[in-house]
C-alpha cells in the first residue's frame, strides 16, 4: 500500500511542478516584451488581479490572447503526439513527421488564400477532413493485412516532403507576403483576436475529452495488436480512432504555429520519463507539458534570443526536438527494437 | 466448435486454405500439426477471428463467431500467440489484470472478485510470487505463462494457443504444456493449440489434427491416427514408432524423403 502512495505523491508533485512552471512562464510572457509600456512585478501582479491598473490591462489584452493560444496549441501538439505514438506503436511518431501537420497546414494556407470568407469554426474542421484524407491516403499505401506501424512513419515521412514542397512552391507564389508566410510556417503566433481564441478552445477542449475517454482503449492498444484484439478491441478501427482525433488536434494547432516540429514528441518523452506509460498520466501530462514546450518557447523566442525581432516558435522546438528525436533513434537502433 | 467449409487466402490468388471442415471436441485439448507452411497457423487466425474467411462459417455452441462482437467473443476464447510486441513495462499482475478487460466497459475499475480471478489465474500459472516483476526483465518462458495466465482472466470457455512451446528450452516447453494440461482438466476449458512438434502433440492431445496445403489430411483420436507412414506422406520423414513405456509412443526422426 505504502508503494501505491509513493506513487500518488510523486504523481501529485510532478502535476503541480508542471502547472505551477506554465502559469509562472505565462505570467513572465504576459509581464515582459518589446514594449513601451513596463510596469514593475508588483504593479503586474496586482493588476492581473484587480484589474484596475490601465498599463496591465493593455498588456493583458495585446499579450494575453497570444499566451492562451500557446497553451491551447502546445497541448493540441503534445496529445496529437501521444496518439499518434499509440497508434502507430512508435514513440517517434510526431504530427510533424508522419505529414499530418503539413497536410492540416497546406489546408489552413488554401483556405486562407482562397476562401478566406469561411468561419472559424470551418476552418480547422476542413483542415482536419484534408489532413485525414491525406492520411488515409497514407495508410493506404502502408495497408498491408494490418496496419504496420513502422510503414506508416516511412509512407508519412515522403508524404510529408512531397507535401512541404506544396506549401513552401505556394508561400513563394504569394509575391510580397512571401516572407511572412514562411515566417508563419515556422510557427509565428500574432496576436488571435477573441474569437479565434473562444473556437480554438472549442476544438481544443472537444479532442482533448475524447483523448481522455479513450485513455483506457489506449492502455490496451499498447498491450500489443493481437493481445488487443484477443481481448475483444477492434483494432484497426480503434488505431482510426485515434488518428483522427490526432489529426483534429493537430489541425487546430498547425492554424497557428505552422509546421512546430517535435513538439508531440517532446511532451510524451518527458511524461513517459516521470510518470511511466500509462496512458492515464502520460495523456494529460503530455498536454500540459506541451502547453509549456510552446510557451516557453514562443516566449524565449520574443524576448530573449533575438531582440527586438521574434523567433518563430518552430524554429526553437525544432532546435531542442531535432536534437532529442536524433538521440532517441541512436538508442531505439542500439536497443535492436523500439522500446524505452 | 464446428468449422464448416471454410476457404481463406489473404487475396483471389493464394488461398491458404481450401474447403476445411472440422469438429474440434468440447473440453479436449486437439493440437493442429503440419508443415511450414501448411496454414496450420492461417487456421488458427481464421478460429480467434483475427481474420475473416472468405466462405464458410466457424460456429461455438451453434452460434456463428462472425456474429459475436468482440467482447462477446472475448468472454468465450481466449487466444495466445507466439510473438508480441507490446509494452512490456508493466509488471505481471497489472499485465495480467487486463484479461479481465472483455468483462469491463470503458472505465470501470477492478472489482475484488475480478482481484481473486486475477490471482487464482496468477496460482494457476505459478506466477504469484513473481507478481510484481517487469515483462521486460522476465524470460521467454516465464513470458509466456502470463500470457496464458491473462488469458485465464478472460475465463474462456477455449483457449487458442498458437506455438506455445516455440523458442523456449526443454524445461519450459514442458511446464507450459503440463500448465495447459492441468488447465483444461481442472477447469474443463477447452485447449486447441498449434504444435510443432509431433510428439509433444501425441503425449499431450486428446485429439489431433494434420494438416497439409491448406487441407486436412486427417483428424482423430491422437494415438490411432498417427503412424509412420502419415509422417513420410505429410512432413516427407523417415522415422520410426518407439514404444516407451504403455500407452505413449515415440516417433524418433531418422532421415528426410525425397
Amino acid at each position: 500500500m505504502s508503494k501505491r502512495k509513493a506513487k500518488i505523491i510523486k504523481a501529485v508533485a510532478v502535476y503541480s511542478a508542471f502547472i505551477l512552471a506554465t502559469l509562472i512562464i505565462a505570467f513572465l510572457s504576459v509581464w515582459i516584451g518589446n514594449s513601451s509600456a513596463k510596469v514593475n512585478f508588483n504593479q503586474m501582479f496586482v493588476g492581473i488581479f484587480d484589474g484596475r491598473n490601465i498599463v496591465v490591462n493593455r498588456l493583458l489584452d495585446v499579450r494575453a490572447p497570444r499566451t492562451v493560444i500557446a497553451m491551447l496549441t502546445g497541448a493540441c501538439l503534445a496529445v496529437a503526439g501521444v496518439l499518434l505514438q499509440s497508434a502507430t506503436r512508435n514513440e517517434l511518431a510526431d504530427a510533424s513527421i508522419v505529414g499530418v501537420s503539413s497536410a492540416t497546414y497546406l489546408a489552413h494556407l488554401i483556405c486562407g488564400m482562397f476562401m478566406s470568407g469561411i468561419g472559424l469554426l470551418f476552418s480547422p474542421l476542413i483542415a482536419a477532413a484534408f489532413g485525414l484524407i491525406v492520411f488515409c491516403g497514407i495508410m493506404f499505401i502502408a495497408w498491408n493485412h494490418g496496419l504496420k506501424s513502422n510503414r506508416i512513419i516511412l509512407v508519412g515521412a515522403a508524404v510529408n516532403a512531397l507535401l512541404m514542397i506544396v506549401i513552401l512552391t505556394l508561400c513563394l507564389m504569394s509575391g510580397i507576403n512571401a516572407s511572412a508566410k514562411l515566417m508563419a510556417l515556422t510557427g509565428s503566433l500574432g496576436i488571435p483576436t477573441g474569437q479565434e481564441i473562444i473556437a480554438t478552445a472549442i476544438f481544443t477542449g472537444v479532442g482533448l475529452l475524447c483523448s481522455i475517454i479513450l485513455i483506457p482503449k489506449c492502455n490496451v492498444l499498447a498491450l500489443g495488436d493481437k493481445i488487443a484484439s484477443g481481448l475483444g478491441m477492434n483494432v484497426t478501427r480503434m488505431k482510426f480512432t485515434l488518428i483522427a482525433i490526432a489529426v483534429l488536434l493537430c489541425s487546430v494547432a498547425t492554424k497557428y504555429l505552422g509546421i512546430t516540429a517535435f513538439v508531440g514528441l517532446l511532451a510524451p518523452l518527458i511524461a513517459r520519463k516521470l510518470l511511466g506509460s500509462n496512458h492515464k498520466h502520460l495523456i494529460p501530462l503530455s498536454a500540459i507539458a506541451g502547453a509549456l514546450i510552446v510557451l516557453t518557447a514562443d516566449f524565449l523566442g520574443r524576448c530573449v534570443i533575438n531582440q527586438p525581432f521574434s523567433m518563430p516558435v518552430g524554429i526553437i522546438t525544432t532546435i531542442i526536438g531535432g536534437v532529442v528525436f536524433l538521440i532517441m533513434l541512436k538508442r531505439s537502433f542500439s536497443n535492436g527494437h523500439q522500446s524505452r | 466448435m464446428d468449422i464448416n467449409h471454410v476457404k481463406f487466402g489473404y487475396d483471389k490468388k493464394n488461398i491458404l486454405i481450401t474447403d476445411l471442415s472440422a469438429n474440434i471436441g468440447k473440453g479436449k485439448i486437439t493440437s493442429i500439426i503440419g508443415p511450414n507452411g501448411c496454414g496450420k497457423s492461417t487456421l488458427l487466425s481464421l478460429l480467434t477471428k483475427l481474420n475473416k474467411p472468405q466462405c464458410g462459417n466457424i460456429l461455438i455452441d451453434g452460434q456463428e463467431i462472425g456474429l459475436l462482437k468482440g467482447k462477446a467473443f472475448a468472454k468465450k476464447v481466449a487466444s495466445v500467440f507466439q510473438i508480441n510486441d507490446g509494452n512490456r513495462d508493466l509488471s505481471v499482475e497489472e499485465f495480467v489484470s487486463y484479461g479481465r478487460v472483455p468483462h469491463k466497459s470503458g472505465f470501470g475499475s477492478l472489482s475484488s472478485d475480478d482481484d481473486a480471478i486475477i490471482a487464482q489465474s496468477l496460482e494457476d500459472t505459478g506466477l504469484a510470487n513473481m507478481k510484481d516483476k517487469r515483462l521486460c526483465n522476465m524470460s521467454g518462458g516465464e513470458r509466456q505463462r502470463v500470457y496464458i495466465a491473462m488469458a485465464l482472466c478472460q475465463q474462456p470457455e477455449i483457449l487458442f494457443l498458437d506455438e506455445p512451446t516455440s523458442y523456449l528450452d526443454m524445461y519450459y516447453q514442458l511446464e507450459v504444456l503440463e500448465i495447459v494440461k492441468k488447465i483444461n482438466r481442472d477447469k474443463g476449458i477447452t485447449v486447441i493449440m498449434v504444435l510443432h512438434d509431433v510428439n509433444q502433440a501425441l503425449s499431450y492431445s486428446d485429439d489431433i489434427i494434420v494438416m497439409k496445403d491448406g487441407a486436412i489430411v486427417t483428424s482423430g483420436a491422437a494415438n490411432d491416427i498417427v503412424n509412420e507412414k502419415l509422417i513420410a506422406d505429410v512432413y516427407g520423414v523417415e522415422c520410426r514408432r518407439l514404444n516407451v513405456y504403455e500407452g505413449l509412443d515415440y516417433f524418433l526422426p531418422i532421415k528426410t524423403l525425397n
